[in-house]
Parts: structure tokens; sequence; C-alpha cells
């Protein structure tokens, strides 16, 4: 061919060019041999569309097998999504004929991102039998609409008053569709974004184990997004049944009585304003002392949770979230924050009984010390001497611990809480002291020792912590305030303290695990709501316990027998002494039966409080062991504890011990506390 | 300059006896037989995996391979026409080719060419068929540019550099019109071969590559591209950056070849090419079908396959008996080492994204004829090495 200089510019190009050649092949072996499976997995990302179904949902039983949630199949209206402009019109205006719908809500709900583009979408979840039988024989009008059965939850056990409502609501809690929030965390455990999901209560607590594993279907989809094939399908697998600790026959006595009392309480007239009472809100706690067993759990108003299963409309979910309806959606057991009142005074009379404080002359606080009751108590400087008072200024005479407590004498409490003051509290640097380990805080030790100002941990959504005023507090309050009595522990806060009024903030469960604590001999149990995991669909035949779940946990938080046993006869008076506050709504009890405590608590604004715990038996012969509840009731606006809130308690010990439907409650005029 | 005697790599054989009269009119035993075996191996492997990739994308599944062998057809015919005629007699018609190039591509852009995808670069006959005067540029500029360089061989001198290159940048700019800048690229590349070869200065070639980095420079940032053709070409360097759908085609493309691993899905079952994944599959982006169908293995044996028609070419390139033999080789070498290099470096993200096809091998009329009739001239010059 050529001269030796183009042979060599010859062999330089060749050169090159192998060169390039070999980087082709390199740059094939690292993608194909030695990143492969990245490849592999990103590639199939993109191709396959996960479609799920959920699986049958897990029943809630009660701890005696009885059904609280069950599931039901409803025939349910869907459109296919593959239909042409004109198909998709036809339809949606056929469809909103026959559903009632306008038509703009059926075309955009045919056009939700919520639902797959692969699924049909649902139109109406409960269509009646006509308007199926309607749709089926006229294809024509519906083209791309079928009936599917699908599964929603059902309530068995329903209230017996207006609206029906299902037993538990707040408790239960309902299922919905996933939110945008909820979708963000739950994603990765699998949810699609149209997927039911329990929402609070136990259908949000035991989620888990209730949903079950949804049918899985690997759709392959073309670089246009259209539907190739299935190229896997995972079956699905139930959810589980879950057994609640709840007894539902207590259940449904609590929520009908406190439902009662709150509509009798409003045919009664506060005297300070001349209205009638509002007893805006309720709550009943029952739980067994000696475990932590929650047996029942009610918060009036109650509101329909059937209605939730296909989809609450808008207007209704507005009206349960006004505030002008008692916040129906509140679960007050937990989210509830009340000032405890009288009921606080047997955490107050054992600080006082454990640390001892003494008069200015040496008398010792114990249970010998007698008190002379005028109906007031004055302190201060001579000039300016500020007034605590009784209710209504009643005069108790002579009162000791324990008449104290069955008359509930407010004077006796501030004066436990005067003698605080002048034993250890009084003048620098005590009174400056935010150190709670101070003797001049044992009625806030006391009370932190007995679960309050934090949570019960029993997992129910937004459990309040409640509080317990200390200086601490007291100065965040009023931060910057130069009055100096603002930023120092004053006689006034102990007294407010003593009786559980002022700033102390208690929720009803912690009321129960605290009266717990005291009548077991100072176990604070965590609330426990169900007792074990079933196999899923067990309702149907023999339950099978999959797992049993475990005792919530529990701390001894080391109470005085013999203090205890001083203050028992002052609270089983108060049921059964004739003068005792909740002496009428415990009326043909026997002594030994029940012991308690009414509470009328003051709310800045607001009507007062009625309050009430008990416990039943208040003592267990450890030879003969039997059951032993506390019973915590609290009504917003309604009046006297011992009047309202203690029969509404009187009628769940019925229940209690023995009684599935003891006679309605009966109120009395609250004429005394 | 002295010619040195002829030196063959391959055996010597005795030419004695009377010429043959083979149709094609040259002794079928001096024919490049290996060469002719790699490439009919691509042919075949290449209709094979036009269908897979086509077969879904119309109601015909053999729509798109039925057209493609039509033009493998019409390739086939072409190649025997020019192996025929002595290559030799090509140099008088250096002339003619330019003319012809000239005139084609200017008739593309006047009303009589069609457009397609955003670029006027068809001739649309009826029938559905179309003809893409660009592709048919690269063989007659081969032609003509290696005319120019035989007459003015050991003279290259900067004046001739000069003419060459202005020779080049007229069709290249006709093409710029359309819009083609992969053939275009593939015009500079043969350029850049031929001077090579040639003896132009080393810093010639130097002073061209900077002429052509600032022309790429100033075609970028004046305005004379599409901004998804800067899109594309830069997207290689950065493929996260804002220009996400040019990025697209190439993360797709880098996948679905990755996702083949060593033994492949297997013929017709890659689901990224059965489902369309890869844009332009048939095309630009065949490569990535036979890569996720049969696997590295695959893959290699074909690269292996260009691998040997590129060593037959260049192997002519030194057989060849004259000057003008070993300049026409070089060209078609330069050429299809780009058009390889950058389009198979283009699937597997190591070259920015042109529209250059897979020579024998993407889906196109045009682009097969066009490179058969230039292995038709190596085919040409191996065959007459001897006489």
């Amino acid at each position: 061919m050529s001269d030796a200089s183009s042979r060599f510019r010859l062999t330089v190009v060749g050169v090159v060019v192998f060169a390039l050649f070999s980087t082709l092949f390199a740059r094939l072996w690292f993608l194909q041999v030695g990143t492969a499976e990245d490849f592999v997995a990103q590639t199939e990302q993109s191709r396959i569309r996960v479609v799920q179904e959920p699986a049958i949902r897990g029943a809630i039983v009660d701890r005696n097998g009885k059904v609280l949630v069950r599931n039901t199949l409803v025939d349910t209206i869907t459109v296919d999504r593959n239909l042409t402009p004109e198909e998709r019109a036809i339809t949606a205006k056929n469809l909103a004929r026959v559903l009632a719908l306008p038509e703009d809500v059926v075309a955009a709900e045919l056009d939700s991102p919520k639902y797959s583009p692969f699924e049909p979408v649902p139109i109406a979840r409960d269509a009646t039998y006509e308007t199926l039988v309607y749709v089926r024989e006229h294809p024509e009008l519906f083209p791309g609409v079928s009936a599917e059965r699908r599964s929603i939850r059902e309530y068995p056990e329903r209230l017996r008053f207006e609206d029906f409502p299902p037993l538990g609501a707040h408790l239960l809690g309902y299922v919905g569709l996933i939110n945008k929030d909820e979708y963000e965390i739950q994603k990765r455990a699998g949810y699609s974004p149209n997927d039911p999901i329990g929402k609070q209560g136990i259908e949000q607590l035991f989620e888990s184990e209730l949903r079950g594993k949804p049918r899985e279907r690997r759709l392959e989809v073309d670089s246009r997004g259209r539907l190739v094939g299935v190229a896997e399908v995972v079956e699905p697998v139930a959810g589980r049944d879950v057994q609640l600790t709840i007894d539902a026959d207590v259940q449904r006595v609590a929520e009908e009585s406190l439902r009662d009392g709150m509509v009798q309480a409003r045919n009664y007239t506060d005297r300070l304003t001349g209205e009638r009472y509002k007893a805006t809100g309720g709550s009943v706690v029952v739980m067994n002392v000696q475990n932590g067993d929650v047996i029942a759990l009610a918060s009036a108003p109650t509101f329909n949770i059937s209605k939730f299963t296909s989809g609450i409309p808008t207007q209704e979910f507005a009206i349960l979230t006004d505030p002008a309806n008692g916040l129906p959606l509140v679960n007050r057991p937990v989210q509830g924050l009340y000032a405890p009142g009288s009921t606080f005074k047997t955490f107050s009379l054992y600080a006082a009984l454990r640390d001892k404080p003494s008069t200015e002359d040496g008398t010792v606080f114990d249970e010998n010390f007698r008190f002379f009751d005028r109906g007031f108590i004055e302190f201060g400087a001579r000039g300016q001497e500020q007034s605590f008072q009784n209710a209504g200024r009643r005069a108790n005479g002579s009162v000791d611990a324990t008449r104290a407590m069955t008359v509930s004498s407010d004077v006796f409490w501030y004066n436990i809480a005067l003698l605080y003051w002048r034993t250890w509290g009084r003048g620098e640097p005590f009174q400056s002291s935010t150190n709670l380990a101070d003797p001049q805080y044992g009625i806030q030790q006391v009370a932190r020792k007995f679960g309050f100002a934090q949570p019960t941990g029993i997992g129910l959504a937004g459990e309040a912590r409640g509080r317990i005023p200390d200086l601490t507090f007291k100065r965040a309050l009023n931060v910057g305030n130069p009055d100096r009595s603002t930023q120092i522990w004053l006689p006034g806060d102990g007294m407010n303290l003593s009786v559980g009024q002022g700033d102390v903030l208690v929720t009803p469960l912690q009321l129960a695990q605290a009266y717990g604590a005291f009548a077991n001999g100072g176990v604070i149990h965590t609330p426990r709501l169900a007792r074990a995991v079933l196999e899923g669909g067990s309702t149907l035949g023999e339950p099978r316990i999959v797992r049993d779940l475990p005792r919530q946990p529990a701390r001894t938080v080391g109470v005085d027998p013999r203090i205890v046993d001083l203050i028992m006869p002052g609270l089983e008076g108060a049921v059964c002494s004739p003068e005792g506050t909740a002496n009428s709504a415990f009326s043909g009890y026997p002594c030994g039966v029940v012991m308690g405590k009414t509470g009328t608590a003051e709310v800045l604004g607001q009507q007062d409080t009625a309050l009430f715990v008990g416990v039943t038996p208040p003592r267990v012969d450890p030879e003969n062991p039997q059951p032993q509840y506390v019973v915590a009731v609290v009504v917003e606006q309604g009046g006297f504890g011992g009047s309202i809130a203690a029969p509404i308690a009187r009628r769940v010990i019925d229940a209690l011990l023995g009684n599935p439907d003891p006679p309605r409650v009966v109120t009395y005029r609250p004429d005394v506390d | 300059m002295a010619l040195s005697p002829p030196r063959s790599l391959g055996r010597i054989r005795s030419r004695a006896g009377a010429p043959t009269s083979s149709r094609l009119g040259v002794d079928w035993r001096d024919l490049d037989w290996v060469m002719l075996g790699a490439v009919g191996g691509i042919i075949t492997l290449g209709l094979v995996m036009v269908y897979s990739t086509t077969r879904n994308l119309v109601d015909n599944p053999y729509y798109f391979v039925t057209r493609q062998a039509v033009a493998l057809g019409l390739g086939i015919m072409v190649f025997c026409v020019i192996l025929r005629i002595d290559y030799r007699k090509f140099r008088d018609f250096s002339l003619l080719a330019y003319l012809a190039v000239i005139v084609l591509l200017i008739g593309v852009i006047t009303p009589m060419g069609s457009s397609a995808k955003g670029a006027q670069a068809w001739y649309a006959f009826p029938g559905g068929f179309q003809f893409q005067p660009a592709e048919i540029a690269k063989f007659l500029l081969i032609v003509a540019l290696c005319g120019y360089v035989n007459e003015h061989r050991g003279d290259i001198d900067p004046w001739r550099v000069t003419v060459l290159v202005g020779l080049a940048v007229l069709p290249i700019g006709l093409i710029q019109l359309q819009p083609d800048l992969g053939t275009n690229m593939v015009l500079a590349a043969i350029l850049l071969g031929l001077l090579a070869v040639a003896g132009a200065k080393g810093r010639y070639l130097l002073v061209l590559l900077l002429l052509a980095v600032t022309g790429v420079y100033a075609v970028l940032t004046l305005g004379l591209l599409q901004q998804y053709q800067i899109d594309r070409l830069t997207s290689v360097i950065n493929p996260d950056a804002a220009s996400q759908a040019a990025a697209y085609n190439q993360t797709q493309s880098k996948n679905t070849i990755g996702s083949g691993g060593v033994t492949g899905a297997g013929l017709f079952q890659g689901p990224q090419t059965r489902l369309g994944y890869v844009p332009e599959q048939h095309t630009d982006f065949i490569f990535t079908a036979v890569a996720e169908e049969l696997g590295f293995v695959g893959a290699a044996v074909l690269l292996a396959l260009y691998a040997v028609v590129m060593w037959r070419t260049w192997r002519t390139a030194r057989l060849a008996r004259d000057y003008y033999g070993t300049l026409v080789c070089s060209a078609v070498f330069a050429m299809l080492a780009f058009q390889i290099f950058e389009n198979i470096g283009m699937t597997m993200a190591i070259m920015p994204v042109t529209g250059i096809p897979l020579p024998l091998m993407s889906y196109g009329g045009s682009s097969m004829i066009a490179t058969l009739a230039c292995l038709g001239l190596v085919a040409n010059v191996h065959a007459r090495r001897f006489a």
C-alpha cells in the first residue's frame, strides 16, 4: 500500500480504536457482571405496581368473648377506571342520579388519586338492594359499573338511647382510610394510599394484629402505565382478633348510667348562677385494683362510630369536632383534665399523717388531732386576713380526720396546709425553695408517689399528663412578675392544693389508678386494655388464643398500711355514715362494701365538676381473695359530687357486684356536698 | 517519497491465472470471508433484535422487521454493485460525489424534504419509504475526500488541510440546518481519521481539535442547538441535574443493560424491552435489547463481532494495493469506530446521547444501506489487493 509513515499512522489509529473497544468491554462488564443486582431491582421498581386488597380485619371481643366489633359484607358499587370519556360521562350522570349524589362528586371520586388506577373505584359502599338490582338490570346506563362485596366494621353491641350508638366508641376507635400523615409514617409497613387503618382506640393500638396481611397483587405495567399482566399474587392472611379486659356488661352500664346521670343533672339549678347545670361531658373508669385490668372506660358524650365505617361525610365530622356539642371525639378518661376537688383529700391527709406537722403550741398532727370547724378559716397579718371556707360556709363543729373525711370538711384540710407551712415552710429560705424533697412539699410528694402528674401509660392516643402544682410551676406561670408573692410558695397555695383545687389537674384514669394503689397496698398498675390475641375469625368458632398479652408493668410505691388504716374509716364513712356525703347515693348498702370520696371542684368560669371515686370492696381478705375494683366518675359542669357523680358510680358498682341491669340512676337534689 | 513494495500480512497467494469471471467481478477466493461472516452475524442478530423491540409497537409485529429486511436487500444490492466496480474508478467521480452530496443536502431542507421529530432530514417516497440523505452523505463524502487527499499525496500542507476542512464544513453546515448533530459528529470523525492517516502534521490536528472545541462551545452557547440536544449532551456529565427528562433515557438504558446480567433474560423475554421502557430502543438504543435479553454473553459476542469487522477493515487498509485504497478503508474505519463507540457508549452512559445509529443493527434503511455501501468499498479494496 503505502509508505512507512502512513503505516505508522494507521497503527496509531488502530491502537486508539482498540483502546476504545476495550473501554466498551470494560464498561459492559461493570454494568452486567459487576453491579447487575442493583439494576435488576431498579428496573423492577419502575415496572411492577403493587395493588393491595385489605385482609379480613380481626374482631374485637370483651373479656368474656362477647363480640364488640366484627366485620360484615356489604354490596359496594364500583366503577372500572378504564372507561372512554363518553362511557365515563354516562356512568357518572346515572350513578349520581340513583345514588342521589351530586354529579361532580361522583366525577371527582372517579378521578381520585386515592385509588390505584388498576382497581375499580368504590362509589357507594352500602348501596341498597333496590339500587343494586336497578344497576344490574340497566347495564347500558352504567358502563364499567359492577357490584362487589366488601367487608366493613359492624358493632353488635349498642347503647339503649337515641341513635343507638355502638358500645365503647372512644375505647374501640374506628377504621378509616389512611390519611396523608399516617401514610407517610406507615408506608414502610406496607400500606397503600387507599388502605383502611385503625384510628384511635383499640383499632389504632392493635392495628398490627387486627389488620392481618393484605392480598397483594404485583402487576406488571408497560412504559405507558398499561396493565400487561399479573406477576405475582400473595394471598392474604386474616387479621387476628383482640380480646379486651373490658367487660361489655359493665361498660354498657357505665355508659348508660353516665348519660342517664348527665341528663338528670341538667334538671338541677346551680344556685350560684341560677342556671341549669349543663353537664357537658363525663367519664367513668372501672379498673381492677389488683392487676390494672380496665373493666370499663366510658366517655360522654359519645358518638356513632358506625358512621365512620363507610367514610363519614364532612359536615357530620364537623359536628363532632364542634366545641358547642361537647367535643364528642375527646376521650375524656385519658384526655380530660379536671381539678379533683375533695377526692384529692385522701392523698393530702396521707401526707399529713406521714409527715406529722405540728401547731405552734407543739400539738402534733396525728389520728387523734381534733379541730373545731367553724365553717371558715382565716389567716394572714392582722387587718388583711384571708378567709377560706367550706362549701356553703357550713360549720361541722369538732372534727377529727375520719369525720372530716366523711363530711368533707374543707377547713380541716386548709388547716393541714397551714400546719405544713408553720412547721417547715415559713420564712426564708424555705418558701423560696423549689426542691420538692423539702418537707413543706409533703403533699406534692405523696401525690406524685400515687401517680399524679405523669401519664399512666395505658397506650391510648393523646393521654394527658396532669399537673401537681409546685413552686417551679408557679414561677413558670409568673415569669417576670415583680410581685414577690408570685415567686414564693405561700400557705394559700398549699391550702388550694390540699383540697384538690387551684392548679391541680388530673385525668379520671389517674384518679382511679391512685385510689387503686391506695387500696391495694401501694402498687401502681399500668392500666391494661387487652388480655389476649386470638386466632383470626375465632369469634365464629372456638376461640383459640395465639398469645396472651402480658400484664403491664407495675411499680410498688411503698404505702404505709397503718396510715391507710387510719384514713379508711373516713372513706367508708363517706359512703355509709348517715352524714357521709355519698350516703344517699349508696342507700341500702351495708357498711364495708364500698369506700369512696365525693368531690365538687370549682372551675373558673364554669359550673362545678362532680366527682366520685369508690373502691369495692375496701379490703380484700387474703384468705378469701376476690376481685377489687375502683370506679371513678367525673361529670363536667354537673354540680355536686355526692348527688350527681356518686349515683352513677353506685349503679356501676351494682353491676360489678353481680346485677347486670341495675335500676336506673337516681340523683339527689344537690343541697349537700 | 519512494513507494515500498506491497507487503501482505496474510497468506501470499499467486494470481497467475486469468481473472475469474465471477458475477461480482472478483475472484471469490479474494473476498474477505472473515469480515463478511462477522457482518452477516451482526446483520442477522440485528434483524432478530429489531423484531424483539418492535413487535409490540404496532398491531403487526412484523411491520418493522419486514421493512428492515427490504432495506437490507437493497443494501446487499448496493454492496454488490460497489464491489463489482473497481474501486480505483471511484477516484474519477470524486467531484461528482461531492456535488451530489451538496445537492441532496440542499434539497432536503427545501420543501422537497419532509420532517419528523423536529428535524427536516428525509425524502419521502410513495409506499411509506423514506430516504435520509445525511446517511448517504457519509459514503459520498468518503469517496470525495479520499479522492482529494489521494491527489495531494504527501503534500498535506496547511492550505490543503484548510481546503479539506472547508470541503467537510459545507455539508456539515447543511446538515446542521436539518438539524442532525449525530451525523455531523460522524463526518467530523471521518475527516479527523482521514487527516491522521494522510499525514497531516500533529500540530494541524491540534489546531483542528481546538477549532472543533471552540465550534462546539459556540454551538452550545449561541443557540444553534435545540435545548433538548444540549440537555442530552450534558446529561452524561451530570445525570442528576435539572434535565431529568434527558437523563431518563440514559438511566433507563443503563438500568436495562445492567439488569441483563451475565446470561440475560432470554430472547424476547426482557421485561424492559417487552414493555417498552427504553425510548428509541429499535433505533439508537438497540444495544440495550441485546444486553438485556442475551446478557453479558450476547453483548460481548456482538462487541467481538464489531471488533472483527474493525480489525478486518484496518487490515485491509494495510493490505491495500494503493494509497487510495488505504485512504478509503481508513475513512470507513474511522466512521465505524466512532459510530460504534459513541452509540454503545451512550447506551452505557459513558458518552452523551446523540442520535447516532448502531451500524448494521439499528432499525433504519438509509443507515443500513450507507453502511453496507461503505463496507462494499472495503471489500472492494480487499478483493483487488493483488490486482
